[in-house]
Parts: structure tokens; C-alpha cells; sequence
């Protein structure tokens, strides 16, 4: 999917919440949801089946109107995050121009986040992605448990952020987090345009 | 820097809500962007809605991105005002360059200019210019563009050509935060129940709205009891009598015909986070997107200014958004950079080229290198070696073996072999046809730019270029010859100017490589009137001499001289004409041809006893065949040179030509 259609004079940035099962994703695509005018979003799709295939993932397409003349389109999408939807994780994250790794910051989650981190690097690369370069920020989500139950952003950032992307603490359920976390990893995908353009 | 901006007039002061989120979307994203999306932006309403609020607060959040933009801002009575003050002293380009020169220009109450007013157009202009010049342009006024002007008003027209914004009255949400945020600034606590109710009045202005709520304020402020809703609406109708239910949110009445409380409206305690997503984005879009139109139209208006053809650049604007405009920008620089170069060449060689139009079209470099190649040849193709004088028409024998080993070495290695490269030999020997050789051995190699020059010419061109101030462009004709050659240099004796123009021509030539030779018929220690620096450099390479012609040579020579002739072959005569007594090239085929003369007059067979009888005999006793007398000094000999002496082919008196090959 290209970034920027000039033809259409479209601009489409496709960003997926990437992360174990449970961390939190759809819960972000539904905070961002309920906080967008209605005449800038669309209908929020979570497909379940597809005929005999299992699709299981949100979508969130956000219309922002026209900015310097191209159409300017923002489609969130969430992946499966349970191990047994490898394909669908696969097929959602082709021609995304950013990822949002959503951890759980549940210290007993840890390894899940581990897990899920690395297919998210073996997807890339198997997609020919330059992951050295991909648009990448971490969300830690669920920092408003008990401390004795989580991580801090800290460990979680020596732990798992090993290209020190950026990466933000949240708590999606009462939204704390969640448009910082679009905000960068929209900042991170249009410098990307910028260099795209020779700009 | 900033002129007139007002402290608490920022976004951070400003209620964001229904009638003004459009506003302040397109604020923050003209003041945020370096290259904004749209300009000018106009916003409009009726007075106290915020448009002057949201004029100072771009211009602070202006100042915050860019600390050393120029913010300035203005009221349209004001710059009208000063408009005419400067203009009656004299002033007035000083008075709107800074207006049109700034960063940021915030122009409040454009309603105000009237059709007729003095300035109207010139002002109306600063703004075109600006808006031309893509600086950033903030209008507001009352009324929007459309309804200042009238269809056929030209004037003004580019005001609505960017993004026009009506700023419309507060609804109640944002009503509702203007009570609350006011009553907590003045740390005055009002009941919800009284913000409620006050919410749910219609006003027509947040101006109003302001004053009512610090009226509500007096009152608490000096009240013991805490104000109910009905005390605060009756305190508030009261004073406004316009002020009626909004009708904007329906507002039940009680059967008592007390209205209802409003519901309350959804506080906006929580930040648009949408919307400053939103604006952050734009501004984002908008700087990477249009940045590199900025750059291009900059750099359009730039060139075109400077009388370059821009239709590249101009091509690159009409695209959505080019592969790669910093290449085509650099390019585009870098061909102007050539075409720079190239004129400045071209203006001092050949000025009457310098006007063509290629010298300003980017596009027709290669056009320009052509003009400018051929005004660097122009001259130097004048000074060619004569093409039938070559190293290969030379006999070759134990006398010359040295000179033409030299030759041929910087022949093949031209520059790097012996340079410069002196010959030295008596007149007639053939030092000319050994020079002109070199030179056309070196257009073999080289192809251009080889001056081969006699030592006269070089004095007459000086000395052309000296009288008429042109000896600038003459030495730089010589800057892209590829070897100078010159041919009798002690000649140059007498002539202080033409060896100073030498001794430099010498240098660059040695300098860069390229290679020189010179013939003379004086050896250099014996050279007088040659200024000491010319002499150090004529003798800084290989001096080498050319003898005279010995046998070896000469029989050579004379078998060249009757090929072809019915002589060819003859051994016997082909010996004896090797072993006359001339010291001299020239001498030998002066005998071969007055023997070939002499047999052409008698009709008979060249040979060794007609050769004795012609060449031996007195001059009266020979046939001569009867003719036109011809003229002692012919044109130009084949060798190109004009020596008087190298010019005598037959004299029309024997004597005179016995003493002519004698010398």
C-alpha cells in the first residue's frame, strides 16, 4: 500500500497495534474511537470469520480531511495476539507504514511480550522490512496496576526496546497514553513521508 | 520578534469548543508550519468571538516554533492610518516593506477598509505580495471576503484564496467552560447550578458572555449567601436584555414557567485530544509536503529575478509532490552555476556571444558549451599547422636524426616530453616544416586548440590586441589552446610587449602541462633583443639544433623531388644533385627544379649531362622558355611563411638568385 498516492492525491498511513493477547489493543482502537468526531471516523470493523478462514482483527479507518491538498487517511488496525493467528498477524501487517507494540506491563506477561515481540521482527522480516528503519513505538500499557504487579516503563524500555524507539506508558482503558502513543508513531510514519519525498 | 502582540492572548487562554474549533484547528496549523497549508487565512464573525484572541494567540505559538520569526500585528484602521502618514512625508515604500517583509503578519479588522479609502489598494497589494511570496498571512474582520468586494472588484480578490473560517457564537459546552474557567481564575466559586443556568442563555458574543459572568462575579464577590441559579439569570437578564434561551439547546420549561436547568453540559475538562492530534498532524503534513514547495517557489522567484529561464522549476510547482525536488532543485542550481561560469568565460573572449539567450536557460547548457567552445576555438583554428607539412614527408638521415627524435618525442608525449621544445637552424634547412610537423602530428593526437603561429603574427596580434584594449581577450584565447608552436621567435627582437605576452603564454603552458616548441634561426646564446625572462624560458626545455642537410639527406631529398618525373630512378643524376655544394633544403629543390625546367623548355629527358649543362653552365646560355615576366615575391609558400627570403621561388635574373643561394 503506498504511503502517498498522488494520482489519488491521497495520503493512507496504515498503523497496527501489534502485541501479546489481552495487552490492551482493541482497547486503544476503541478509547481513540470514542474520541473522534463521528464525521472524522469511520465505523470501527472487527471481523471475526471470513468463510472457513479465521480473520480476527480491528479496524479503524480516521478520515482527517485534506491537508495541503491530499486526502489524509489514517487506518488503525489491531492484530490477534493469541499464538494460533500467526497468518492473520502476518496478513494484517503487510504494507503497514508504522507499528504501535502494545506491551502488557504485567511482569507475569513478560515472556508473552517477548514472544510477541519477536514475531512481530520475524513478520518484517520476512516482508523485506528494514526494521533498523521501520516506524516502531512501544506502549506499555496497564501502568495504572499495582506496582507490585508491573514493570516499569524503565525495565520494560531495558528489556524490550533494544533500537530505543520511542515508547510510552498508558493506561487504555481510561485512555491515558493512547493519543500520545498515535501522536508519535504518526510523527515517526510521516518523517518518513518527508524522506520518502526528498524533502 | 514581535510587534503589538498581547500577553494573555495565547491558545493556552483560549475555550475551545463548537464555534471555534474549525478556527483554531487552522490557527495552530498556519502558526505551526513553516510552510503553511493554505494563505491567507481569513476569519470572521461578529465582534467578541475570539477573532482577535485567536490573531495574538497564532502569533505567540508563532514566536514558540520559530523564537526569531518576525510576528507583526496590526489593526487595518492602523496601518491605514500610518499608510497615509508615510506617504505624506515620503515614506511609504519604508513603511510596507516591513509589513511585507515579515514572518508572520496578523492584520485585525479588515472590515474596516472602506472602497475608497486612501491606501485601500496599496494595502490590498502588500497583502497580494505577500500572499505571492507564500508569507504566512492572518486576516480577521467582521464581515468574510466575499462580502467586502464586489464580483468586478479586481482589488482584494486573493483574500478568499486561502482558508476563510467563520467564527460563530459559543454553544453551550463551551459557554459552560468560559463560566467555569473565568470563576476559577478569579477565584470566585460560582454553584454548578448557577454555571448551568447561565450555560443555557444564548449569547451572542463571548465578549458578552464575559461581561455577564463578571457581573455574576461582583455580586458573589460581595455577597455572604452563595448565588442561586434564578438570582443569577434575573441579575443577568436584567442587563442583557438580548439575551434570551439558546436555541441551540432546547431548554424545557417548567409548568410554573420557570425554565428548567439546562442539562448540563458535557464539561470539557478533558483536552481535545483529537483535536491536537489532529492539528499536529496537519502541521506535520503540511511542513513535509509543502516545505519543498516553499523551497522550489523561493528559488523560482529567485532566478527569475535574475534573468534565468525557470520553466524547469515552474514545471516541478504544477507536480502534486515530485519524486525527488531536491534533486531537481540541485540540478537545477548546479546547470545555473555552469551557465554562470560559462558566460563569464564567453564575455571575455568572445562578448557579442554573451547575450545569447542560451546563457540564461538551464535547460540549453549543453547549447551554451557549444557557443563557448567554439568562441575558444574561433581564433585558434586560424593558427593551425599547414596540413600537408608533416613528420612523414621528412628524410630522415644522420644530420636531423637528433631534432626529429626530439619531435617525435613530444609529439607522442605532448607536455610531458621535452618542453618546451627550441630548435634552432639556419634558414632553409627546414625548421618550419619540422615545426608545422609537431603540430600536425599533435592534431592527430589532440584534435584542437594546437596554435601554430609565426613569430610576426604573434607581434601583429599583439600589437592589434595592445592598441584596441582587447589583450585580456587575446591571452584568453590561449587558455584552452592545447599546444602553441611558434615558428622564427628570434623575430620577436624588438617587440618588448609581444615577448612579455610570450614569456606569460609560456608559463601557463608550462604550468598546465601543455606542450610548446619554437624555431629560431640565431641559437639562444646568440639571441639579442629577447627580454632575459623570455630567453630563461625558451632555453628551460630542450634545445636541440638542426643541422644542414647532409648527403644522406639530400639523396633522399632528390629522390622525393623526381618521383614521379622522368628522371625517377636516374641514379646518376639523382647522385650528382645530392653532391652540389647547397647548404640548405630550400637550395636543393631550387637546383631539381631548374632542372626540371630546364628539360620541360628543351623538351627533352631530365639527366645527369642536362643537369650538368643547367646547373653548371652560365645562366644566359640556357634555354629559357620565352614568358610573361613573373613577380620576385610570390604569396604565401606552402610553409605558410611570409620571410621574404623564404619567398623567393624564381627570380627572374640568374644573378639574383646565384646571391638568393648563396646566403
Amino acid at each position: 500500500m503506498p504511503l502517498v498516492n498522488f494520482t489519488a492525491r491521497e495520503i493512507t498511513c496504515k498503523l497496527v497495534y501489534y502485541g501479546p493477547g489481552r495487552s490492551g489493543k482493541t482497547t486503544n482502537l476503541q478509547y481513540i474511537h470514542g474520541r473522534v468526531p463521528e464525521s472524522k471516523r469511520g465505523r470501527m470493523v472487527s471481523l471475526a470469520t471470513h468463510g472457513d478462514r479465521t480473520l480476527f482483527f480491528d479496524f479503524l479507518p480516521l478520515d482527517l480531511g485534506t491537508i495541503s491538498g491530499f486526502t489524509t487517511r489514517f487506518q488503525l488496525y489491531t492484530v490477534p495476539g493469541q499464538v494460533y493467528y500467526a497468518a492473520t498477524r502476518r496478513l494484517v501487517l503487510q504494507g503497514a507504514d508504522g507499528v504501535v507494540m502494545v506491551a502488557d506491563s504485567q511482569a507475569r506477561r513478560f515472556d508473552e511480550n517477548l514472544e510477541s515481540l519477536r514475531d512481530l521482527q520475524d513478520n518484517l522480516i520476512d516482508q523485506g522490512v528494514d526494521i533498523r528503519t521501520f516506524p516502531l513505538v512501544f506502549q506499555y500499557n496497564k501502568q495504572d496496576l499495582p506496582p507490585e504487579l508491573i514493570l516499569s516503563p524503565e525495565a520494560l524500555d531495558e528489556s524490550l526496546n533494544f533500537r530505543g524507539v520511542p515508547s510510552l506508558p498508558a493506561d487504555a482503558l481510561r485512555g491515558t497514553g493512547v493519543f500520545e502513543t498515535l501522536r508519535s508513531a504518526t510523527a515517526l510514519v510521516l518523517q518518513r513521508l518527508a524522506q520518502r519525498s526528498g524533502s | 520578534m514581535t510587534t503589538g502582540l498581547e500577553p494573555a492572548l495565547s491558545f493556552g487562554s483560549l475555550v475551545t469548543g463548537g464555534g471555534n474549533q474549525l478556527a483554531l484547528a487552522a490557527a495552530r496549523a498556519i502558526a505551526e508550519s513553516p510552510s503553511p497549508p493554505f494563505n491567507p487565512l481569513f476569519l470572521f464573525g461578529e465582534p467578541g468571538l475570539g477573532k482577535t484572541h485567536l490573531l495574538h494567540a497564532i502569533g505567540h505559538r508563532k514566536l514558540e516554533v520559530a523564537p526569531r520569526a518576525v510576528v507583526r500585528v496590526i489593526g487595518w484602521a492602523e496601518l491605514s492610518e500610518g499608510w497615509r502618514a508615510a506617504v505624506a512625508i515620503g515614506r511609504a515604500e519604508a513603511f510596507l516593506s516591513p509589513w511585507r517583509e515579515a514572518d508572520l503578519l496578523l492584520i485585525d479588522d479588515v472590515h474596516l477598509l472602506e472602497e475608497r479609502s486612501a491606501g485601500r489598494a496599496e494595502l490590498l497589494g502588500l497583502v497580494d505580495a505577500r500572499i505571492a511570496h507564500r508569507r504566512p498571512t492572518v486576516l480577521a474582520g467582521r464581515r468574510a471576503p466575499s462580502d467586502l468586494f464586489t464580483p468586478d472588484d479586481p482589488a482584494g480578490r486573493s483574500l478568499g484564496t486561502g482558508l476563510v473560517v467563520e467564527c460563530t457564537a459559543p454553544d453551550s459546552a463551551m459557554r459552560w467552560e468560559i463560566l467555569h474557567q473565568r470563576s476559577e481564575d478569579a477565584g470566585v466559586e460560582l454553584a454548578p447550578a448557577v454555571l448551568e443556568e447561565i450555560a443555557g442563555l444564548r449569547f451572542d458574543s463571548i465578549r458578552d458572555l464575559v461581561g455577564a459572568v463578571n457581573r455574576l462575579l461582583a455580586f458573589q464577590s460581595v455577597s455572604p449567601t452563595p448565588l442561586d441559579p434564578a438570582q443569577a439569570r434575573v441579575l443577568i437578564t436584567g442587563v442583557i436584555e438580548e439575551v434570551a434561551p439558546d436555541t441551540g439547546v432546547p431548554v424545557e420549561t417548567e409548568p410554573g414557567g420557570r425554565p428548567s436547568p439546562a442539562p448540563r453540559p458535557s464539561p470539557i475538562e478533558e483536552p481535545d485530544e483529537f483535536g491536537s492530534f489532529l492539528s499536529e498532524v496537519v502541521a506535520s503534513v503540511s511542513q513535509q509536503v509543502d516545505e519543498w514547495r516553499s523551497r522550489i517557489a523561493d528559488a523560482l522567484l529567485r532566478w527569475q529575478g535574475e534573468g534565468y529561464h525557470t520553466a524547469r522549476l515552474e514545471a516541478l510547482l504544477d507536480q502534486e509532490l515530485p519524486a525527488q525536488p531536491e534533486v531537481v532543485l540541485r540540478r537545477f542550481e548546479s546547470d545555473i552555476e555552469t551557465l554562470q561560469r560559462l558566460e563569464a568565460e564567453v564575455r571575455e573572449i568572445a562578448p557579442d556571444l554573451a547575450s545569447a539567450a542560451a546563457f540564461r536557460d538551464p535547460d540549453q547548457v549543453a547549447m551554451a558549451e557549444q557557443l563557448v567552445e567554439q568562441a575558444r576555438t574561433q581564433d585558434l583554428d586560424a593558427s593551425l599547422p599547414v596540413p600537408h607539412l608533416r613528420l612523414d614527408g621528412l628524410v630522415e638521415g644522420t644530420s636531423n636524426h637528433l631534432v626529429l627524435e626530439a619531435v617525435r618525442a613530444a609529439a607522442t608525449a605532448p607536455g610531458t616530453g621535452p618542453n618546451p621544445l627550441f630548435i634552432v637552424a639556419e634558414s632553409g634547412v627546414g625548421k618550419t616544416h619540422l615545426l608545422h610537423g609537431l603540430g600536425n602530428a599533435l592534431v592527430d593526437a589532440v584534435h584542437r586548440g594546437v596554435v601554430c603561429i609565426h613569430a610576426h603574427t604573434l607581434c601583429d596580434q599583439v600589437q592589434t590586441a595592445a592598441d584596441t584594449d582587447q589583450l585580456t581577450a587575446w591571452r584568453q584565447r590561449f587558455r584552452w589552446a592545447s599546444a602553441l608552436l611558434v615558428d622564427d621567435v628570434h623575430l620577436l627582437a624588438g617587440h618588448p610587449v609581444a615577448q612579455e605576452e610570450l614569456s606569460a603564454l609560456i608559463d601557463q603552458m608550462l604550468e598546465s602541462g601543455r606542450q610548446s616548441a619554437f624555431t629560431s634561426a640565431v641559437p639562444v646564446a646568440e639571441l639579442t633583443g629577447l627580454s632575459p625572462q623570455l630567453l630563461s624560458r625558451l632555453a628551460s626545455g630542450l634545445v636541440v639544433d638542426l643541422p644542414r642537410p647532409d648527403r644522406e639527406v639530400r639523396l633522399g631529398i632528390v629522390r622525393q623531388l623526381l618521383t614521379g618525373s622522368e628522371a625517377s630512378g636516374d641514379a646518376a643524376l639523382t647522385d650528382y644533385l645530392a653532391s652540389r655544394p647547397v647548404e640548405s633544403v630550400r637550395g636543393l629543390h631550387a637546383l631539381v627544379q631548374r632542372l626540371l625546367r630546364a628539360a620541360e623548355a628543351g623538351q627533352i629527358q631530365p639527366s645527369h649531362a642536362l643537369a650538368r649543362q643547367a646547373l653548371e653552365m652560365p645562366a644566359a646560355r640556357l634555354p629559357v622558355r620565352p614568358g610573361p615576366a613573373r613577380p620576385g615575391v610570390l604569396g604565401p609558400t606552402l610553409g605558410g611563411s611570409r620571410l621574404r627570403e623564404k619567398l623567393v621561388d624564381q627570380w627572374p635574373v640568374v644573378t639574383d638568385r646565384l646571391v638568393e643561394e648563396l646566403r
